[in-house]
């Protein structure tokens, strides 16, 4: 979906009595009009349901343009009023005409990112601005902050910066296995730096297994690189090695999912191995049974 | 802490592709940054992989070379430095460097990271304090997090998990292949 071109991104500040409420212009396309006369969304739990728009848009809204407002600070801070402005909003927003602007008093959690258009910096948010009158022939939606949100320039920068952040995070949740029904941020860092040592660990126990098993290594691999697909296909089947296609379903993070399904391929190899190589099928058994009790006493090794 | 485990490694997994094969383009892992990155037609994988065997190889020259010259020559005196070569301990080391390197000049210097371990052949290691939060940890797990705010520290994690998780699969892969050749061989 394209991002809206030449939006620019203007907020007021009112001085109410009891509720410090900033309200933000926004300028809607076409498109982005259609998007929000959508159905609410069921729950608001995470910004890009909130966006009403598939994840991996709204975070490619979110990279692309400078995330501006919080989307969503649900988790920090539970509003009350958040169950009654979905419907109010959505009601509100399904009229944007009929509603005077500078009179509606809805409070949105969603704060759509748009880009800057030229680049302004989140300093312009703070720019004070009248809504314009004839609100009605503007396709302008305000949207305010929520209730108890303070809405200086220094609030307003640091809540855009912890978006950044955990959204930032979240992307991070997805990448590394099992952290998704962590919540917190400070344990979902641990979660993450460990994972990082044990990769670490796992490179350095690789490279002292291949120091090791550096004399014997036949170095005819790289002329397989760099030669066509019928020295490669020759050695495949010399070396019985299974021309396996790299699932991509790997490449999605998960690593319990995948590890089973590459431990089964290995043993249905003797499959298609034939007679002359049931030997080297034996021995490459052996190694891997051997390398899987080595990783074993590796692991021992290093507990200890 | 337990060391990592392997689980089940994939012995099956084959290098060996045909290059020409589009198939295992390997995508990113993040898939909301496909607009954002150019399509590799080689992948991440390959590309490392080519490098770091070659460097293997290079090591297993440097290798060789130091124990002729020890044993034919005898000129230079057998020193514990050596034997440090032959033996592994410090071989082990290089290897490692080679894997970050390889990798690092396979993604190319569009990560900050990629950069700082580049960069790293100049550099003396520098002495940093002990890490006292969680975000000082990770600084000083990610190759030149110490400069970086939290934002791009968090871009450059996610990256950098992707690469050597890589790193890790195709490293594994090489080991077990060499074993098995080895014992083919024997």
């Amino acid at each position: 979906m394209e991002l809206i071109a030449g939006t620019e991104l203007r907020s007021m500040g009112y001085g109410d009595k009891g509720m410090q409420i900033g309200v933000e212009n926004y300028q809607f396309g076409e498109e982005f009009q259609r998007l929000v006369m959508a159905p609410p969304p069921e729950s608001g739990s995470s910004f890009t349901s909130l966006l009403e728009l598939p994840p991996n848009q709204a975070v490619e809204l979110l990279h692309s343009a400078l995330p501006e407002g919080a989307a969503e600070d649900s988790l920090k801070q539970s509003n009350s009023t958040k169950v009654k402005a979905e419907p109010a909003d959505s009601g509100s927003k399904s009229n944007p005409n009929s509603s005077d602007p500078s009179e509606s008093e809805k409070s949105l959690k969603r704060k759509e990112r748009e880009t800057k258009g030229n680049g302004s910096s989140k300093k312009s948010k703070t720019a004070a601005k009248e809504s314009p009158e004839d609100g009605e022939k503007l396709p302008y939606v305000h949207v305010r902050a929520r209730r108890g949100q303070a809405t200086d320039s220094h609030s307003l920068a640091e809540r855009a910066r912890r978006e950044k952040i955990n959204a930032r995070m979240k992307l991070l949740q997805e990448l590394v296995p099992g952290c998704n029904k962590i919540s917190g941020t400070a344990l979902v860092l641990d979660e993450i730096i460990n994972h990082v040592q044990s990769l670490q660990r796992q490179v350095e126990y690789l490279s002292m297994r291949l120091a090791a098993a550096n004399p014997r290594i036949d170095f005819n691999l790289d002329s397989l690189f760099s030669a066509g697909n019928g020295s490669l296909m020759d050695y495949n089947i010399a070396n019985m090695a299974t021309p396996m296609i790299w699932p991509e379903s790997l490449m999605n993070g998960d690593r319990q999912e995948f590890q089973p399904q590459w431990h089964f391929q290995c043993l249905s190899q003797p499959a298609w191995v034939k007679d002359e190589n049931g030997h080297n099928l034996v021995n490459s058994e052996n190694s891997l049974l051997s390398f899987d009790s080595s990783a074993n006493s590796g692991q021992l090794k290093m507990e200890l | 802490f337990t060391f990592p485990q392997t689980k089940h490694l994939p012995p099956s997994l084959s290098l060996s592709l045909p290059l020409n094969s589009r198939t295992l383009v390997m995508k990113t892992m993040n898939p909301h940054h496909q607009q954002k990155q150019p399509i590799n037609l080689k992948s991440l994988r390959r590309r490392f992989a080519l490098r770091f065997i070659r460097s293997l190889k290079k090591i297993h020259l440097q290798q060789n070379k130091t124990l002729k010259t020890t044993h034919l020559g005898h000129a230079i005196r057998p020193n514990k430095t050596h034997k440090l070569h032959n033996n592994g301990f410090m071989a082990a080391h290089r290897v490692k460097m080679a894997a970050y390197a390889s990798m690092a000049s396979a993604v190319g210097p569009r990560r900050a990271w990629t950069r700082a371990v580049l960069h790293r052949s100049t550099r003396p290691g520098s002495s940093s304090q002990t890490p006292v939060s969680r975000a000082q940890k990770l600084r000083s797990l990610v190759p030149g997090g110490e400069a970086m705010d939290m934002q791009s520290l968090l871009d450059e994690t996610a990256h950098y998990i992707k690469c050597l998780s890589t790193q890790v699969r195709v490293m594994t892969c090489i080991l077990d292949h060499c074993s098995s050749t080895a014992h083919q061989v024997n």
